[in-house]
This record gives C-alpha cells, structure tokens and sequence, in this order.
C-alpha cells in the first residue's frame, strides 16, 4: 500500500508550481552548469552560472514545459553557498517564476525561496531541500502557495554528472484547501564549457 | 525553418487546446460519452469525463437537464462508477466525472467544483452548452469520495448530495448541522470498509430531509462495477452485483427525481424501491 501511494504521489496529475530544480542542491559547482531533465510531469533545460569560477554565489535559468498539463514556465533564481565546500554544505535561493498557460494566454508570477543541504564530496552527494513560494494567476487572481521537500542523488563524473530527483508536496489555495504534488526527475548534467571554450 | 520552430513551439505549448467535445462516443441505447479538460488551480488540467442522454449518434438530447457531479472512491478509476452514470444518463441526467489527483479526491477536493463549472458554465460550441439546468444539480460520490462530496455540498453550489457507503468528515460536524438540502445516504449492510454503523452514525449527523438507504448484502465494491477487491479480502456479499446495482440505481434515481423537483427524498418513490430497507427523517 505504501509502495502505491509513493507511485502514486509521483505520478500526480500536476507538479508545476515550485521553485528550480537546477538549484535545489547544496553545493554551487564552480564551473558554469548545463542541465536537462526529464521527469514524470516535466521536461526542462537550465543552467547554473557562477558570479566567477568558483563562487559562492550565482544565477540559474530553467525553462520547463508540463507536457501532461500543457503549460511553460521559466524560472530563475540567485543562489547563494553558505560555506566553503565540505561534507555538508548548504545554500539558500531567492528565485522567481513565470507560467504561461496557453488558454486565454493565461500568465502566472511570483516568488520562490528555498534551503538546500548537500551531503558528501565532489564526486557524490544527497541533497535535502526546503521550498516556499507564492504564485499569482491574472485571469481570476488566484494564488496559491507551493510548499515542497525534496532529496536528490547527484553523481558526478568530470565534465557530466547524473541525478535522480523526488520532489512532494502540496500547493496551499488559501481559502480553498490544498492539492497534492510530486514529481521524479532524472537528469544529466554538463560541465565543459569553458574547456570546450578554451580549446 | 523560422516558420517550423514557430509552429513547433505553438504545438506544444497549445496542443490542441482544451479538449471541448461537440458530440460523444455511443456508450448504451441512448447514452453518450465524452471526455472534456478543464484548467483549474492556474495549471492543472483535469479530465471530466461526462455522460449525457443522446441520439443515436452520440448527439446530446436537447436540454436543459438535471446533473450530477460524481467523486470516485479512493484509489478507484472514473471508469468504474461510469454503470451508475450510464443509468444516469439513460435516465435523463448529465453526469460529470472528474478525475482527481492520485485518484485520491481528498488531494484536490475543488476538481469536483471544476466539473460544476464545466457543466454550468460550458466552453463555447461544445456538447455540454445549454445541455444542464444549473437549477438542478446534484453531487454524489462513493466511499472516500462521498466524504468530499459532502464537503462539495456545503460549498452550496449544489441541490442534493448522495454519499455513496461513506459518511460526513468529522471535521465537517458544524457546517453539517446546518445543512438544509436533501441528502441520501445509501449503504451495504455487509460492507467490510465503510460498516453499516459507521454509516448510520454518519447518517445520523445529516439534518432532515435525508434518507438512509441499506441495500441488503451489498458490499463496499459493489457500488463499482466489480467486487473483485471485497472477494480477494473475504468480504463476501450476499447480494449478487447485478441486483446490488439494481437497488442503487432505483434508490438513487427515486431521490435524484424528488430532490432535485420539489426538495423533498422522496419518501414514497423511495418506499417503493425493491429490496431495500428506508429510514427517513
């Protein structure tokens, strides 16, 4: 029964609503971050960029298509590493998100914020993640409040890393109750582009 | 190539738009089936599948008719209550079935109020346009749906609520003492999920008109189109599906007919109802 109900929580009829993906991870990597991922509602590419090779601080964009609701959303967020790197290392992100949905050319906005823990060294982590937000939609001034946990398993090999991502939770309609989300991603990363700039 | 990526990019952030049917799939003598989405809650997109009286066809029967709002049970397919909503449906009545998050209508108690939308206030040039008396509109549900179906109903965009081998949330107590639209209460006397006392103490919560209907030998899957589930967990029925069914139907339609004309149960038509045993308050 549990089994079922995990299945079933990821493969929810939605699970737009939320703040990146790309940086829900403790650890800002110190090269520029390309990323692409495929997940039980969502497609979606990105990248993370830091202030300078190395930084603790930097911007990510995502652009993210809900192919069972069919809808776009774009993301971006700044990103900030609380420490050096080490076995755990966390960081916090203040982002925003637009969503277009197509009817009506229907346009949401609003904030997101998140903390996110990594566990681990260079090679791999598990990355724990709070996230918040708030989303208003024009055409009937709706907003609903995204509330999500996530863990991530980020294995990194060079120039390119892999991911496995659950995200959960429930998007807060004030006044009107709640809804269930979640959503499994996997996802592959590339880090080469200023040795392939370079060259 | 401009043109191409352009037309791609429309493709698919539109799709085909929403699916809005103008005629539906024969389903039975006199019955049609169509599948409509609807946008709720900014993104989601949820599919109501709706039943209707129709020619031969699928064509809808002119309108305006009664309706009804169906919540499934936990973790059970639309697909299985689709025997109450071809009755229905023969029985001159549209029935909306959204399907809810997780099949789990407790995620997403609103969808049922998107299917309200989608029957009273229909996109432009579809099936459904003139097709419902917004007057007349019930909402009904089975096991865990009926609990939110009843939540649905005291939101108050609805005549009448059937709750279906389920009972009101506790939570719900106050809104419930002062609910004055007519209810049913219909239950399995051999129900192993949702049990004969639980129902009637439920039922007990319900302001007058209500009626409790107990179908005798009736377990709790039996109010779907199988009862597979009750068989594999030795809860055995003393009723075969078909008669089960049969007294559904007719205590549903005696209650639907009186509830959604005069605001009564329909103490009477449900006197007559064969096989059952009626309290009514």
């Amino acid at each position: 029964m549990r089994a079922l109900f995990v299945v079933a929580v990821l493969s929810a009829t939605s699970a737009l609503a939320e703040g990146g993906w790309l940086t829900a991870r403790g650890r800002l990597q110190p090269e520029l971050r390309f990323e692409a991922w495929g997940g039980s509602r969502t497609v979606g590419l990105g990248l993370v960029t830091p202030d300078a090779p190395g930084a603790m601080a930097g911007l990510s964009g995502e652009l993210v298509y809900a192919y069972r609701d069919r809808t776009l959303e774009a993301r971006g967020s700044r990103v900030w590493q609380f420490s050096k790197n080490r076995f755990a290392t966390g960081s916090a992100t203040l982002g925003g998100s637009l969503h277009v949905v197509p009817e009506g050319l229907d346009v949401g906005l609003g904030p997101h914020a998140g903390l996110n823990l990594a566990l681990g060294g260079e090679v791999f982590t598990v990355d724990l993640g709070v996230q918040t937000g708030v989303e208003v939609f024009f055409s009937e001034l709706m907003p609903r409040l995204p509330e999500r946990l996530l863990i991530s398993l980020n294995l990194r090999l060079g120039a390119w890393a892999i991911g496995l991502h659950l995200r959960g939770g429930v998007d807060v309609l004030p006044g009107r109750g709640f809804v269930g989300r979640g959503e499994a991603a996997l996802s592959l990363s590339w880090f080469g582009f200023e040795r392939a700039t370079k060259r | 190539m401009k043109r191409l990526t352009l037309w791609i990019c429309l493709s698919l952030l539109g799709g085909c738009g929403l699916a809005t049917p103008r005629t539906g799939q024969v389903v039975g003598a006199g019955v049609g089936r169509a599948v409509f989405e609807a946008r709720t809650n900014g993104t989601d997109l949820v599919p109501v599948t709706v039943l209707f009286p129709a020619d031969d066809s699928g064509a809808p029967l002119p309108g305006p008719h009664p309706a009804v709002v169906f919540i499934q049970g936990g973790f059970v397919a639309t697909t299985r209550y689709e025997w109450q909503a071809v009755e229905l449906a023969r029985a001159g009545y549209v029935v909306a079935l959204p399907e809810n998050q997780l099949a789990l209508a407790f995620f997403s108690v609103d969808y049922g109020q998107t299917a309200r939308t989608l029957l009273v206030d229909p996109p432009r040039g579809s099936l459904l346009e003139g097709l419902v008396d917004a007057q007349r509109l019930a909402v009904a549900g089975h096991s865990l749906g009926s609990v939110v179906a009843m939540k649905l109903a005291l939101e108050g965009n609805f005549q009448a609520v059937v709750l279906e081998a389920g009972f009101p949330d506790a939570a719900d107590a106050a809104q419930v003492a002062t609910f004055a639209k007519p209810s049913l209460s219909l239950a399995g006397s051999l129900d192993c999920s949702a049990k004969l006392e639980s129902v009637r103490e439920g039922w007990a919560s319900l302001p007058a008109p209500t009626a409790l209907v107990v179908v005798p030998g009736a377990t709790h899957y039996q109010f779907t189109d199988a009862d597979t589930e009750d068989r594999q967990r030795k809860c055995l029925p003393d009723a075969s599906l078909a008669d089960t069914h049969t007294r559904v139907m007719n205590a549903m339609l005696a209650f639907l007919s009186a509830a959604l004309s005069d605001g009564s149960v329909g103490a009477a038509s449900l006197a007559a109802v064969e096989g059952v045993t009626v309290e009514v308050r």
